[in-house]
C-alpha cells in the first residue's frame, strides 16, 4: 500500500522545468511525509519548509494568483516575507480580510505570512495567496512557473503548475447580497 | 500505510486499513452472504489500482463494471508544447484521482475518495505523433472500410485523443470524467463520449461470465497477455520508441438490434455464434474453455459449427490474428419511435491492429451470421500510451 500511494504531484512540473527529479523508486516520497530536500532547491529552507500542491491560475496577461500549502517542518516559527518570479514584474503576498462593511477584500499582507511550528498554511482561492503582477507572458494551462519564496529560513524556490480554474473566480458575494463584486486582479 | 494514504483516509472519513487491489475482488471460494456487509462495501469503495508502471492500467487488468470512452480533438495551433502541457495536467490529475485525492483544482475532492478501482488510460489518434514530431506506426489510422457491414456515423468517428475511464462506481467515473475534461481547458475540444457497462457481478472464480445484451457470453477466450502472448498486446522494439509498452486500441461501436434478435429462436441463436447460450461453450464442447471442433459434422454431414458462425469466422487463421477484447455494453435512450438503442463498445487491444485485427474483421465482414443483427456505427483507432514511470508524464517520450 505504501508504494502505491507514492504521489508526487509536482514532479512532472519539476522535470519539465529542467530540474532533476527526486529518485528513490519504491520509496514513499510523498510530499506529505518526510522533509525530502527537493533537487534544485537551496539546502537550508527545503528541509525547514515544504510546499505542497503549488499551482497558479492561468491568465493571458496582467495578474494572477498562485496557491499551495506551506508546511513548517521545524519547531520554530517561519516567516514568509516576500516572493519573486521571473514570470512577473512584481510579486506580492496577499491576504484576504473583512473590511469595515464586512466584505472580504484582498490586500498585501504587510507582515507576510507567519507559520507556527509544524503549521500547515494554506494559500487558496478566496483566501491568502501569492499575487503575480505585470506578467511578462501569458501563463498557459499546464505551464511551469518558477516562484521563489523569501523566508526567515532562507530562499525557497519551487515550481508551480499553471491550471485553468473557473472556481472562486476571485470575486466575492457577501452574504445577503445579490451583487457580485469582481476583484480587479483576478 | 503511508502518510499520504493515511491523509487520504482521514480526509475522506474512511476507516484506515481498508483498500488494496485484492480487497475488491471475489477471492474466496465460499459463496458471499446474501447481505453484503458494510465492511466489504467499504473495501470495494477504497479499492484502487496503481497508476505508475511500464504499462498504463485499464488494459491488461480486469475490466471494471463501468466505462466511459471520451474522445477529444485538438484545436488549431496545437503542437508538441501544447501536447506536453496537456499530458502534464492529465498525468497529475489521473494519478491523484486514482489514489483517492481530488485534482489540484478539484472543487469536489470528496467525490474522489471512492476510488472504486478507477483507471484512466490515455490514447492518441493518428494526427498526434506528427504534431509532436514523432513517427507514427502504420496502423495508427482509421480502419479500412468494411463496406458490407459498416454503417459508420461520423459522430462516433476518429479523434485526436482518448480518455478511457473505468471504475466500479459510476459516481467515481463521472467525477473523474468531469475533472479531466475541465482540467484540460482549451487545450482540447470535447468530441464524443461513449458510456458502457459490464455485469458488475461478473468475473473471478465464483463470479458470472460477461454477457452482452444478446445474452451471449462475450470476451472470454483471450490471449494470455500476462504470459506467452504478451508480445501480442504491447508494442515492442519494432515499434516507435515513444510507444514501446503501449498498445493499439480499436474501438468499434456495434449497434445490436434487440428487436429482430427477439424473433430468433434459441437454436438459431446458438448456431449464429457457434456457442451455447447457457455456458458459452462451443456447440461441439461442454465447457467455456473447450477448444471448438471446427471439423465436427452432424448426421447430415453439415459442420456442427456453422460455416457462417461467428466463432468459426472469427477464429484466427494464424497465431498472430488474436487480440485482447475488453468490451462494454451500451444501452442508451432509444431514438423517437424506437424501442431500443443498445449495443457493444467493442474494444480490442493489440500491438499491431493492421496485422492482428484487420484480417479477422475482414473475414467477419465477408461472412458472419451475427451481421444479420449487428451494425458497426462507430470506429476509431488509438495508440494507448506506455505507462508513466516515476518522475515521468504520460507520453514522456513523445512530447518531453
Amino acid at each position: 500500500m505504501t508504494t502505491l500511494f507514492a504521489v508526487r504531484p509536482i514532479l512532472a512540473a519539476l522535470a519539465l522545468a529542467g530540474l532533476a527529479a527526486c529518485g528513490g523508486s519504491g520509496a514513499d516520497t510523498s510530499s506529505s511525509t518526510l522533509p525530502t530536500p527537493r533537487a534544485g532547491s537551496a539546502a537550508g529552507p527545503s528541509t525547514a519548509l515544504r510546499i505542497d500542491d503549488p499551482w497558479c491560475k492561468a491568465a493571458d496577461a496582467g495578474m494572477t494568483s498562485c496557491f499551495a500549502t506551506l508546511v513548517n517542518l521545524t519547531d520554530i516559527a517561519i516567516r514568509i516575507t516576500a516572493a519573486s518570479s521571473p514570470a512577473a514584474g512584481m510579486t506580492e503576498l496577499h491576504e484576504t480580510v473583512k473590511n469595515a462593511d464586512g466584505q472580504l477584500q484582498m490586500q498585501p499582507a504587510a507582515g507576510g505570512f507567519t507559520l507556527a511550528p509544524a503549521q500547515q498554511f494554506a494559500l487558496e482561492p478566496g483566501a491568502n495567496h501569492i499575487m503575480l503582477m505585470q506578467l511578462s507572458a501569458p501563463l498557459k494551462n499546464g505551464d511551469p512557473v518558477s516562484i521563489t519564496l523569501t523566508t526567515s529560513a532562507g530562499p525557497l524556490p519551487a515550481t508551480f503548475v499553471v491550471r485553468t480554474f473557473s472556481g472562486a473566480d476571485e470575486s466575492y458575494q457577501p452574504s445577503g447580497s445579490a451583487s457580485m463584486r469582481e476583484m480587479t486582479h483576478s | 500505510m503511508s502518510a499520504t494514504s493515511r491523509r487520504t483516509a482521514l480526509f475522506c472519513g474512511l476507516a484506515a486499513g481498508v483498500g488494496g487491489v485484492a480487497a475488491a475482488g471475489c477471492t474466496g471460494s465460499d459463496p458471499a452472504p446474501v447481505a453484503t456487509t458494510t465492511a466489504s462495501r467499504a473495501a470495494g469503495a477504497t479499492a484502487y489500482r496503481p497508476f505508475r508502471g511500464v504499462h498504463q492500467p485499464g488494459i491488461a487488468d480486469d475490466p471494471q463494471p463501468y466505462a466511459a470512452f471520451v474522445a477529444f480533438t485538438l484545436p488549431g495551433g496545437s503542437d508538441r508544447t501544447s501536447l506536453r502541457r496537456l499530458l502534464t495536467i492529465w498525468t497529475d490529475d489521473i494519478e491523484r484521482l486514482m489514489s483517492g485525492r481530488g485534482t489540484i483544482v478539484d472543487q469536489e475532492p470528496e467525490l474522489a475518495c471512492v476510488t472504486a478501482q478507477l483507471t484512466v488510460t490515455v490514447g492518441v489518434g493518428p494526427r498526434v505523433p506528427g504534431l509532436a514530431g514523432a513517427p507514427a506506426p502504420a496502423w495508427l489510422a482509421p480502419l479500412p472500410a468494411f463496406a458490407q457491414i459498416d454503417r459508420l456515423d461520423p459522430r462516433w468517428g476518429q479523434a485526436d485523443l482518448l480518455l478511457q475511464i473505468c471504475a466500479a462506481s459510476p459516481t467515481t467515473l463521472a467525477h473523474a470524467q468531469r475533472r479531466l475534461i475541465t482540467g484540460a481547458g482549451d487545450l482540447v475540444r470535447l468530441g464524443w463520449v461513449q458510456r458502457g457497462f459490464r455485469e458488475p457481478f461478473a468475473g473471478g472464480a465464483s463470479g458470472l461470465p460477461m454477457r452482452n445484451l444478446f445474452g451471449q457470453v462475450d470476451g472470454t477466450v483471450q490471449p494470455d497477455v500476462h504470459g506467452s502472448d504478451v508480445g501480442l498486446l504491447w508494442v515492442g522494439d519494432n515499434g516507435p520508441a515513444w510507444l514501446r509498452g503501449g498498445a493499439g486500441l480499436v474501438l468499434r461501436r456495434i449497434a445490436m438490434d434487440l428487436d429482430t434478435w427477439d424473433r430468433v429462436d434459441r437454436g438459431s441463436r446458438e448456431n449464429a455464434t457457434g456457442r451455447r447460450l447457457d455456458t458459452g461453450a462451443p456447440v461441439t464442447g461442454r465447457a467455456l474453455t473447450d477448444a471448438p471442433d471446427l471439423d465436427a459434422v452432424d448426421d447430415l454431414g453439415f459442420h456442427r459449427i456453422d460455416d457462417a458462425a461467428h466463432l468459426r469466422r472469427a477464429h484466427g487463421t494464424a497465431p498472430h490474428e488474436r487480440f485482447l477484447r475488453r468490451p462494454y455494453s451500451y444501452d442508451d435512450p432509444p431514438e423517437e419511435g424506437a424501442l431500443s438503442n443498445s449495443g457493444l463498445l467493442f474494444a480490442a487491444y493489440c500491438a499491431d491492429p493492421a496485422r492482428q485485427f484487420v484480417p479477422v474483421q475482414r473475414r467477419l465482414a465477408e461472412l458472419d451470421l451475427l451481421n444479420l443483427w449487428t451494425r458497426p456505427i462507430g470506429s476509431a483507432v488509438f495508440a494507448m500510451l506506455p505507462g508513466a514511470s516515476d518522475g515521468e508524464i504520460l507520453g514522456q517520450a513523445l512530447v518531453a
